[in-house]
This record gives C-alpha cells, sequence and structure tokens, in this order.
C-alpha cells in the first residue's frame, strides 16, 4: 500500500514539474497564469493525498482556501490584463507585427 | 483491507492518472487556446475523483459535507478559470493574429 502512494505521489510532483517547465518556457503571459493555475490544483491533490495517508480530516479547511485562493489569483490576473495592451514581451512583439505586415 | 479501501484507491488513482494526462497536454500542445482545454476538462475530473476517493477512504460521516462542498465549489471554479483564460486570449491575441503565427512556428 505504501508503494501504491509513493507511485501516486510521484504522478502529481511530475505534474507539477510539467507546470513548472510551461511556467518557465511560456511565450506569453497566459500560459504562464495557465500553469500557475495547474499547479494550485497539484497542489490541492498533493494536500488530499496527505491527509489520505495520515488518516486525518485536519486538512480539509486547507483545501477549501487553496480552491478559493486560486480562483482569486486568476481572476486578479486577468482584470489586470484586460488593462494593458502588451501581453508580449518586446522583441517578440516586433517580430510578430513585422510578420503580419509582411503576410499582408 | 476491505471494500472501501479498494474503491477509495482506485478512485485516487484514476485522479491522478488524469492529473498527469492533463499536465502532459499542457506541455505537449501548440498553442494557448489548446493548453487551456487540455488543462481545464482533465484537471477538473482528477481532482474530483482524487476528493471522492478522500471521502470514501477516511471513514467519516461529518467532513463528507465539505468534501461535497469542495467538489462543487471545484466543478464552478476550474471551467470558469478557463473560460477566462480563452477570453484574455481571444481578445488580446487572436486579434492581433499573433496565437496562429505563434502555433505555426512551433510545428515546422
Amino acid at each position: 500500500m505504501t508503494i501504491f502512494y509513493a507511485i501516486c505521489y510521484g504522478m502529481l510532483i511530475i505534474s507539477i514539474f510539467c507546470g513548472l517547465y510551461r511556467l518557465f518556457k511560456g511565450p506569453t503571459v497566459v500560459d504562464r497564469m495557465l500553469s500557475f493555475d495547474m499547479i494550485t490544483v497539484c497542489v490541492i491533490g498533493l494536500i488530499v493525498l496527505f491527509s489520505i495517508t495520515r488518516q486525518t480530516v485536519l486538512f480539509q479547511d486547507l483545501i477549501l482556501i487553496f480552491c478559493l485562493m486560486g480562483f482569486a489569483s486568476t481572476v486578479a490576473f486577468v482584470f489586470y490584463l484586460h488593462r494593458t495592451d502588451e501581453l508580449l514581451d518586446e522583441k517578440k512583439t516586433d517580430e510578430i507585427k513585422v510578420k503580419s505586415e509582411e503576410e499582408k | 483491507m476491505n471494500f472501501y479501501d479498494i474503491l477509495s484507491s482506485i478512485f485516487i488513482f484514476a485522479g491522478c492518472v488524469f492529473i498527469l494526462a492533463g499536465s502532459i497536454g499542457v506541455v505537449r500542445l501548440t498553442d494557448a487556446l489548446a493548453r487551456s482545454h487540455a488543462l481545464t476538462k482533465s484537471m477538473t475530473l482528477g481532482i474530483i475523483l482524487l476528493q471522492m476517493g478522500m471521502g470514501v477512504g477516511l471513514y467519516e460521516e461529518i467532513s463528507g459535507l465539505k468534501i461535497i462542498l469542495a467538489i462543487l465549489f471545484l466543478l464552478v471554479t476550474i471551467p470558469l478559470a478557463g473560460h477566462l483564460f480563452v477570453m484574455v486570449v481571444y481578445r488580446k491575441l487572436v486579434k492581433n493574429n499573433a496565437v496562429i503565427i505563434q502555433s505555426t512556428k512551433k510545428v515546422d
């Protein structure tokens, strides 16, 4: 049974590292926001697994708080990004503008 | 090891597999719209299966109410967050023809 829980922890930790990869390499800001949301969900999964292996119900309030914080951070990012015009990095924006003008 | 332990183990394993599949989709798909698709659906199903396994495996009747509350909250908030991502991508990036160019750059 310990090996089973170790495999489940391993899957969630691998998914957290996938989210970190996308967080470092994401080309736009939206990808970074999305990977942050994914890491939040994976942390909720880790809390669930921890409370199952310890056989306690102490961490359920923590699960609710993490859900609320992830959703609130997503809404805050979206309201912030609606006010700005430049989502991409400056070099990439210039390249894309040049390319779209060439295509036209 | 009785029936409930086996049932909760099946739920937990299925939830972890769905979360891993969603993260692999986030890494490997090409543009932001496809990534938000891969994130939202599989993450919702995976986290709901994990919490169902927790509720079956812990033998606590009263804490089931909190688990149901958390499941309903996640079922509302994760697709809503995905909808917000897609709204930002459509209003800011698709209209500037940026997402399409990036996805074609990454394929070749």
